[in-house]
């Protein structure tokens, strides 16, 4: 939820992120799907090559 | 390892690298308390007007014991990181007074090498911005060593700072679309990031959920895999000086459309270094990323944003006032992000990485800019904020690829110049051969600030 306070700057900042996101490619086949943002972040170290982000 | 000329002239010069001083402690030469002593001393001496460390602690880095691959080295961590006992306030009035209870495991790992740490250092608030400087946060900002007028790139502002100036040898920044490489390249240092998940991000303070990188900052490209290998246990140094013969290097010129061309001094630089690289037997092309640098930095940027705006929600929601105008504006676009917007640039982030792999059956290493500007002018918009949303540092971030920025010379009135190495997944090996060798053949690293 937005503070009512910040409601203007917000509205204004979200012009911006989305003119930003139009233009993004859109014409992907219906089965392609979105990378996975629950990339791990592991707490020892791994090798190298053994994680994939994306 | 004792008859290194470079080595013995970076311990002349009152800046050693970590390769001089270890080879001089091994000789003899040069103990490891008078190392810590001197860094203390510069400390003392710089950081009135740098701001580079937020929290010393120099009993501590004396406390540290003396074995190990990096004793004797100190070094100094991102203010976002926790360290057990010293404070973690990421530059933000949202967690004053916080003390850490425990290392982050990188910094447990760090510790196991007997490098002594000797504190805290500067950073945006909460590790993020947008790139503008508002003089709104708990400490001041801080100032880049080679004109203390200009920025020292962000968000790890004192990392750079730190080793450019031999305040630490090494620092540890966190890097979500740039906050290593940019410090590295505004300060004339060498950062650099490895596959995801190499180095653990854990007992960080998040500012997305999926680009989240450490990576170490230091004077050199052989320094970092002297960190990395006393770290994992790799073997970074001695693959790195197989030298550049026979890579094949993928040079990327163009940002895309809606990104300016690189400042001139740059890519002249660029191309002089292009010129060693070709007579270190390097094989050369001109390429193009599967999508332009600038479609990934779109994509970053909704991903960026709606990620913090997630992570950070609550305080947003409670205490907005709290915070500085960056972080809060930045959270506030993040809020306006739809999901459908945020799926589309996690679409074109899977689409981009499937076709880099592709990309490498052609190529072992790509090279571009990092920024396409020279540090600017602290505060001052718009090129301070251009400074950091202009850049093709994003490719690598959605992708998770290993990269690495170096200094490439310096610009007439004496900032830094820089590019970016980009590699694949787990071959990091051959990142730091391209990095090493062109180090080697060119002596830019003899530089230092005022």
């Amino acid at each position: 939820m937005i503070p009512p306070n910040y409601a203007v700057r917000a509205a204004e900042l979200a012009g911006g992120i989305t003119a930003i996101a139009a233009r993004l490619p859109r014409d992907w086949p219906k089965e392609h799907p979105p990378a996975n943002p629950a990339c791990e972040v592991s707490t020892v170290s791994a090798k190298p090559g053994e994680q994939k982000n994306g | 390892m004792t008859t290194n000329p470079m080595h013995a002239s970076c311990m002349q010069s009152g800046f050693p690298t970590i390769a001089s001083a270890l080879a001089g402690m091994a000789e003899g030469t040069v103990k490891a308390a008078d190392i810590l002593e001197a860094c203390l001393a510069r400390i003392a001496a710089l950081n009135g007007t740098l701001h580079a460390v937020h929290y010393l602690d120099a009993a501590g880095a004396r406390a540290t014991r003396t074995t190990g691959p990096l004793a004797g080295i100190p070094w100094g961590i991102k203010d976002n990181f926790d360290v057990a006992g010293l404070p973690c306030i990421a530059n933000s009035r949202l967690r004053a007074g916080r003390i850490a209870a425990t290392d982050a495991p990188l910094v447990t790992m760090l510790r196991q090498t007997g490098a002594p740490l000797l504190g805290k250092l500067a950073t945006w608030e909460y590790g993020t911005g947008t790139g503008a400087e508002h003089f709104d946060l708990p400490n001041p900002p801080a100032r880049n060593p080679w004109d203390t007028a200009r920025f020292t790139g962000g968000s790890s502002t004192g990392a750079g700072v730190a080793v450019a100036t031999g305040m630490t040898l090494f620092a540890i920044g966190s890097d979500t679309t740039g906050s290593v490489r940019l410090p590295a390249a505004a300060t004339g240092c060498c950062g650099v990031l490895m596959t995801p998940g190499v180095l653990p991000m854990a007992g960080g303070l998040p500012n997305t959920y999926s680009m989240d990188r450490p990576g170490p900052i230091t004077w050199t490209a052989e320094d970092a895999a002297i960190v990395l290998d006393a770290t994992l246990g790799s073997h970074l140094r001695a693959a790195g000086g197989a030298g550049a013969k026979g890579l094949r290097v993928a040079v990327v010129r163009d940002p895309g459309a809606g990104l300016p061309a690189a400042n001139a001094e740059l890519a002249a630089a660029f191309e002089a270094g292009l010129g060693v690289l070709s007579r270190l037997g390097a094989r050369i092309t001109d390429a193009q990323l599967p999508w332009p640098a600038s479609t990934c930095l779109d994509a970053a940027r909704v991903i960026g944003a709606a990620e913090s705006a997630s992570i950070h929600e609550e305080e947003l929601t409670k205490t907005p006032e709290l915070m500085g105008a960056a972080l809060r504006d930045k959270l506030l676009a993040g809020m306006g992000v739809s999901a459908v917007d945020y799926l589309a640039a996690q679409r074109l982030r899977r689409a981009f990485t499937d076709a880099m792999e592709r990309f490498w059956d052609a190529h072992d290493v790509v090279l571009c800019f990092g920024t396409l500007h020279l540090p600017p002018r602290l505060g001052v918009e718009p090129e301070s904020s251009n400074y950091t949303m202009e850049t093709m540092l994003t490719p690598a971030s959605l992708a998770g690829l290993p990269a690495l920025v170096q200094c490439t010379g310096f610009s007439e009135g004496g900032l830094p110049l820089h590019w970016q190495i980009m590699t694949r997944q787990g071959q990091e090996a051959t990142m730091f051969r391209l990095a090493m060798a062109f180090e080697a053949a060119t002596d830019w690293r003899s530089r230092r600030p005022a």
